[in-house]
């Protein structure tokens, strides 16, 4: 039986967060085929003012990030940028999720989804060619979700189509007040991710 | 467009040929309009995004605040949104419009169930700005005559109800006189009810006299005497008595500097009227004001009254007795893109009135075209007159024509009727026009161009 000493509980109050950072911090990376995808089952960034805009019937863009990169400096090995469009079905009470692409006259979209159900399908779009990644050393696999301020939107879609460098200009700015801006990262190497694939 | 204008610029600059100008105007053109059909494209994805466009919207509602205004194009966008498929880019586009025209500090759709399913309500959430500042320009006139006109007004509120607001006018149509100066007013928009508003209002004014008006008083020294300087208290109560009717009531506390150099006249006043530098006309005032809009599938009718009395009297310390009663009445129909208006104007004054009250017509609403210093350059107590105005609007501006007719004169004289014509053109409150008077001999025309004249 273990004695509960005073010492022990301090460690244990300590060492809390840092339990409770890592479990929230959980991101599955996994390759399907020629790609890396990544899953979260705790990611919720269906909240905030976000949510509170999607209730009031409005359509809320949200911008993901899917990035590897490798060494100390963190250098980019692979990116995929998508933007979807959700909204919430005020008497379904369901989801949709809309891939936005100006190249496909009728995007990928997920219909009558629950909340997590939306949130995963998001992530589901987002792959990194394998061939971008290095196999024999260590990468870092760093998700971003950054809701969208209406504000913002100008930049992004008044030029022709959907500008990305005006997308990936948006995740370097300071996040505004009730906006929603979620990370999750691993640390991983391909080549384990590979045998346990298998 | 931007675009445009920088190469615009950067060849008129280097020189670049014509032909090679014109072809890369072309290009840009067209560069602009593949990048707005794609900027439409997105807009209709995130319409189609949307999973509650395939809603029919039941009503809108307001809540929040209540007593707003709201406009004809607002209510009339209201009334489009109903019957119609939920559209959130046409709500964000209401919302702003409500923002901009109401001075509010937010409004916020929401979308909520209908009665029914597949029905839906929008629920415009507003709120209002604690403390308000505005400066406006009600006025701003060029009239070739008469010169420049102008009225500027800075004005904040607080706490909802509180209207304070402090204005700069010069103005050399409206009145025998051109005055300038300023003005201070403070309302409360809330008096036990939103139907009754208290206001007090400060006017510190400087006059300036046309030579033709001291020509004239100098050979009929009964008329009133010329003042250089004018205050102005004048606390006032407004009920909105209906919809449609409001009643204005209070007092103007004058008091007149007057010009010593008209002490010739004798005005057989006050017994020591002649020797005094400072001069009252205090007076009691109501004005009953009527406005009705009727709207049909193909035409919308527009009825304003306006009856207006002044009255002094010694019982309140003024030097002048005198009441004054003016009607106004507006009557316009408008059908497709034509309107057709008439307005008429009548005047009487009874007793002995200082300049400021007596009517002037040749100004930039009546009598268009004439000379207001030709016709009476000392106004007179008696007015009638007619305007019909005929507009039509085209895609980039309205035109318009206009005939005038009206005459002044004092109680014992004739002046006999005049008439004008003029054409003009406007966008949104910006207008300019000309105007020719209709006598014999040469024609003098004058010319107009301003905003709210």
């Amino acid at each position: 039986m273990i004695q509960v000493t005073r010492r022990w509980c301090l460690l244990a109050i300590a060492g809390a967060p840092i339990v409770l950072g890592i479990t929230a911090q959980a991101l599955s990376v996994r390759v399907d085929d020629h790609f890396l995808r990544v899953t979260a089952p705790d990611l919720d960034f269906l909240i905030g003012g976000p949510l509170e805009r999607l209730k009031d019937g409005k359509t809320v863009p949200y911008i993901a990030q899917l990035s590897v990169l490798s060494g100390k400096e963190r250098i980019l090995q692979g990116r995929s940028i998508a933007r979807f469009a959700f909204s919430y079905d005020i008497w379904a009470e369901r989801y949709k999720v809309t891939l936005l692409t100006p190249l496909m006259e009728h995007p990928p979209t997920g219909k009558n989804l629950t909340r997590e159900l939306a949130q995963a399908w998001c992530l589901e779009q987002l792959k990194i060619d394998l061939a971008s990644v290095p196999a024999d050393k260590p990468i870092f696999v760093r998700l971003e979700m950054r809701s969208e301020d209406p504000k913002d939107r100008e930049g992004i879609v008044g030029q022709p189509g959907i500008s990305l460098s005006a997308m990936i200009a948006l995740f370097s700015r300071p996040v505004k007040d009730k906006e929603v801006h979620a990370v999750r990262e691993v640390s991983l190497n391909l080549a384990d991710l590979r045998k346990t694939r298998l | 467009m931007a675009a445009a204008v920088l190469l615009t610029l950067y060849m008129k600059l280097f020189g670049v040929r014509a032909s090679s100008y014109l072809a890369a105007l072309l290009s840009c053109f067209v560069a602009t309009q593949i990048a707005a059909g794609q900027g439409f494209l997105a807009r209709e994805v995130a319409a189609e995004a949307n999973a509650n466009t395939r809603y029919i919207i039941e009503a809108v509602q307001i809540t929040g605040e209540s007593g707003l205004k709201l406009s004809r194009s607002l209510q009339s966008a209201f009334q489009q949104l109903v019957g119609t498929h939920f559209d959130p880019s046409q709500l964000d586009q209401i919302a702003r419009e409500m923002r901009k025209e109401l001075h509010l500090k937010s409004v916020t759709p929401h979308l909520l169930r209908g009665s029914q399913q597949d029905m839906v309500l929008i629920d415009f959430e507003v709120h209002r700005k604690s403390i308000v500042f505005d400066v406006t320009l009600p006025k701003f006139l060029y009239h070739s005559k008469q010169g420049w006109s102008a009225e500027g007004t800075a004005s904040t509120t607080i706490a909802r109800t509180n209207r304070f607001s402090f204005g700069l006018v010069s103005d050399g149509g409206t009145l025998a006189e051109r005055y300038a100066g300023s003005a201070a007013v403070y309302e409360n928009t809330h008096v036990g009810t939103d139907r009754v508003h208290l206001s007090f209002e400060f006017d510190q004014l400087h006059e300036q006299w046309n030579r033709a008006t001291t020509l004239a008083l100098s050979s009929n020294p009964k008329d009133p005497q010329t003042y250089r300087d004018r205050r102005n208290f004048q606390p006032s109560v407004s009920l909105m008595l209906a919809r449609s009717f409001v009643l204005q009531a209070g007092a103007s506390f004058q008091q007149m500097q007057m010009q010593p150099s008209s002490f010739f006249s004798a005005t057989p006043l006050s017994a020591d009227r002649g020797s005094s530098l400072i001069q009252a006309a205090n007076a009691l005032f109501a004005n009953l004001r009527f406005h009705r809009q009727f709207e049909s599938a193909l035409q919308t009718q527009d009825v304003a009254v306006d009856y207006d009395i002044r009255s002094a009297s010694h019982a309140l310390r003024s030097d002048y007795t005198y009441t004054r009663h003016r009607w106004d009445a507006a009557y316009s129909l408008t059908r497709g893109n034509q309107t057709i208006q008439d307005d008429f104007t009548a005047g009487f004054i009874s007793g002995q009135a200082p300049f400021f009250e007596r009517f002037v017509v040749g100004t930039s609403s009546l009598l268009r075209g004439w000379n207001r210093f030709e016709i009476d350059p000392l106004g007179g107590t008696r007015l009638v007159h007619n305007s019909v105005t005929y507009r039509y609007r085209l895609p980039l501006f309205t035109g318009q024509v206009f005939y005038d007719a009206g005459s002044l004169w004092h109680g014992n004289g004739d002046s006999g009727v005049r008439h004008s014509l003029g054409v003009g053109v406007s966008r949104s409150i910006f207008t300019l026009a000309v105007a020719f008077p209709l006598r014999e001999g040469r024609v003098d025309p004058v010319f107009m161009v301003g905003m709210n004249y």
